[in-house]
């Protein structure tokens, strides 16, 4: 495989043909997930490539209100904290 | 104890405005609430909110039920809190007190 495809967002799958070959094909991977860094649960927003994550503006890609890193319930959290 | 009531100075929890102050305008009922800043202050619009996204603070101002923005400036100008809060005032509102002085 040449030097430019050895990225770990390719992973290579073993095939095997009709004709009794052995071929290795190179698939693009999607990231995992993104999650809330204080409790650990999903957050809502799309699998996206580098390309096209690069391609959107910064507003589509987070939620507008303030901690957009956390999940909201640790947002709220948060912001009682700051009050008390 | 905070409780919320006509007058009392809270903080959304939730939302686009999270973070930010409001006072109460009218009482209680079905679990929603009329809010307001109002715009010239703290930003946020006059309508209703949930109660459970609202986190009341110890300040209450005097002011009627179903009072009209224009009073509740007021009350906040005499009351010393924007300062005490560190409330930053939007700029456009900001230029046109100055113009009035």
């Amino acid at each position: 495989m040449r030097r430019a495809l050895r990225t770990r967002a390719r992973k290579k799958v073993g095939v095997k043909t009709p004709g009794k070959r052995h071929v290795t094909k190179i698939r693009q991977e999607k990231h995992s997930y993104e999650k809330c860094g204080v409790c650990g649960h999903k957050l809502n927003k799309p699998k996206l490539t580098s390309i096209e994550r690069r391609r959107l503006p910064t507003t589509k890609k987070r939620p507008e209100r303030p901690y957009p890193e956390l999940c909201s319930p640790c947002m709220r959290i948060k912001i009682k904290e700051i009050i008390r | 104890m905070a409780v919320i009531e006509v007058g009392r100075v809270c903080m959304k929890i939730a939302g686009r405005e999270a973070g930010k102050f409001c006072v109460v305008v009218d009482t209680p009922k079905d679990g929603f609430v009329t809010v307001t800043g109002p715009r010239q202050i703290t930003r946020i619009k006059r309508r209703k909110c949930n109660i459970t996204h609202i986190e009341p603070t110890r300040n209450i101002f005097n002011i009627s039920e179903g009072s009209d923005d224009s009073a509740v400036e007021k009350a906040w100008n005499a009351s010393g809190l924007i300062e005490k809060l560190k409330i930053q005032v939007p700029t456009k509102f900001r230029q046109k007190k100055e113009s009035k002085e």
